[in-house]
């Protein structure tokens, strides 16, 4: 059995994070001295707090009760406090009282720094795919970004919407890049917490600029689209689908840019 | 190729990603899953041993053949991996008697057992390459 202990330092990952490591048993009798620390934290006007649990034993409902009670302080002053580190046990334990409903439960120091650029920074995340030209890829491709855009909070509306955008993109670029010698289509795609935005690159085949010239005018509403055309519909599925959309060519490249907002 | 933040959230999509992949290319279900295996082993080795700096990405390839698949993780030299050691525990050979020291023993153990080579490239970036060749006499099962 450890001793009870809080040790309070500076996070290396974010100046922005003070980090407590409690140690031991966290008895209703240690209250009062987790009170303090979380106090002075407070009146420093650290108001993100990261509480490191890795070597802690046990979790009394009184600790709970304060932990609580400094995560609604913090948040009031619009800060937060994450609980990292937490064992299998006293996971479980506070899932049985009901903590789960007020923290997230985060593996590591570094995953509380994520959270909290996430939440607070808004730098978005940056994937990067590239895949041969090939149509048999492109399933894959829009089940893992339509996983991305649920794993990071977005609606299941949301996820199946960029999974259409996603497979009408790539499979343009495939059915429309240039096949000798066969170039790969690259997906860039930055999420944000209320945006996403994707960058879809190939190799121009045939059409080239002036090919490029065309989608563009008929995207910003140049060229009017007839129904009973067969070809161009995908154009007009994704302009509906998203918030902004473009198309540019740089030397033999072709870029499709297209914004997704998302809808709260 | 993927491209993705060194942040353990991403890991099992990415690893999806490439099971789901080398499923649809006529391997095995249970060749898909091993190799889903390796993808978790070595893209979570990286982040915990490797440190990528908040922000840093992490790369994965997969060159999909037709007897074989090669996966290639690649760590920035900026990130703090042990070469040595990581050299170490991808030399050590399958009949020698297995420290299990560390976690990174214990992981490259894993996929040395579930793969068919496994070497280290030290060149521009720190680079993992582990080759998995087609099992026979398996019948094709799509996961779907």
């Amino acid at each position: 059995m450890r001793d009870f202990g809080v040790i309070k330092e500076k996070c290396s990952l974010s100046e922005a994070l003070q980090v407590f490591h409690f140690k031991g048993n966290l008895n209703a009798d240690r209250v009062h001295e987790i009170e303090e620390s979380f106090a002075g934290a407070l009146a420093d006007n650290q108001n993100f707090i990261v509480a490191e649990m890795s070597e802690v034993d046990f979790i009394s409902s009184p600790v709970l009760g304060e932990l609580m009670g400094c995560k609604r302080r913090l948040t009031e002053r619009g800060g937060n406090l994450y609980l990292v580190g937490l064992n299998t046990e006293n996971r479980n334990k506070l899932r049985l009282m009901g903590a789960e409903k007020i923290f997230e439960f985060l593996p590591t120091i570094r995953s509380a720094v994520l959270k909290y650029r996430w939440e607070n920074e808004d730098k978005g995340d940056e994937i990067t795919v590239t895949i041969p030209p090939a149509l048999n890829f492109v399933p894959e491709m829009r089940s893992l970004f339509s996983g991305v855009a649920l794993q990071k909070g977005y609606s299941k509306r949301d996820a199946f919407r960029i999974e259409t955008i996603i497979d009408e993109l790539c499979n343009n670029a495939v059915e429309h890049g240039a096949r000798t010698p066969p170039q790969p289509v690259q997906v860039v795609c930055r999420i944000f917490r209320f945006h996403l935005e994707f960058s879809i690159i190939n190799r121009n085949a045939a059409t080239g600029g002036d090919g490029v010239a065309e989608i563009q005018k008929r995207i910003s509403g140049g060229a009017p689209f007839d129904l009973n055309e067969r070809r161009g519909r995908g154009i007009e599925l994704v302009k509906m689908l998203c918030a902004e959309f473009s198309v540019s060519s740089e030397n033999d490249k072709t870029i499709v840019k297209v914004i997704k907002k998302k809808e709260v | 190729m993927v491209d993705f933040p060194g942040d353990i959230d991403y890991i099992p999509l990415v690893r999806k990603f490439f099971a789901n992949l080398i499923n649809a290319h006529d391997f095995s279900r249970r060749f898909a899953f091993r190799t889903e295996i390796i993808i978790d082993e070595l893209c979570n080795n990286t982040i915990k041993f490797g440190k990528p700096r908040i922000g840093e990405s992490i790369k994965l390839s997969c060159d999909i053949q037709n007897d074989q698949i090669v996966l290639d993780i690649f760590s920035p030299r900026s990130m703090g991996v042990d070469i040595i050691k990581l050299k170490k525990a991808v030399e050590e050979k399958s009949g020698q008697k297995v420290a299990y020291e560390s976690e990174l023993e214990r992981g490259i153990h894993i996929i040395k057992i579930l793969c068919d080579d496994i070497q280290v490239f030290d060149k521009d970036d720190i680079c993992i390459r582990v080759i998995k060749k087609r099992e026979q006499g398996e019948e094709f099962v799509s996961l779907s």
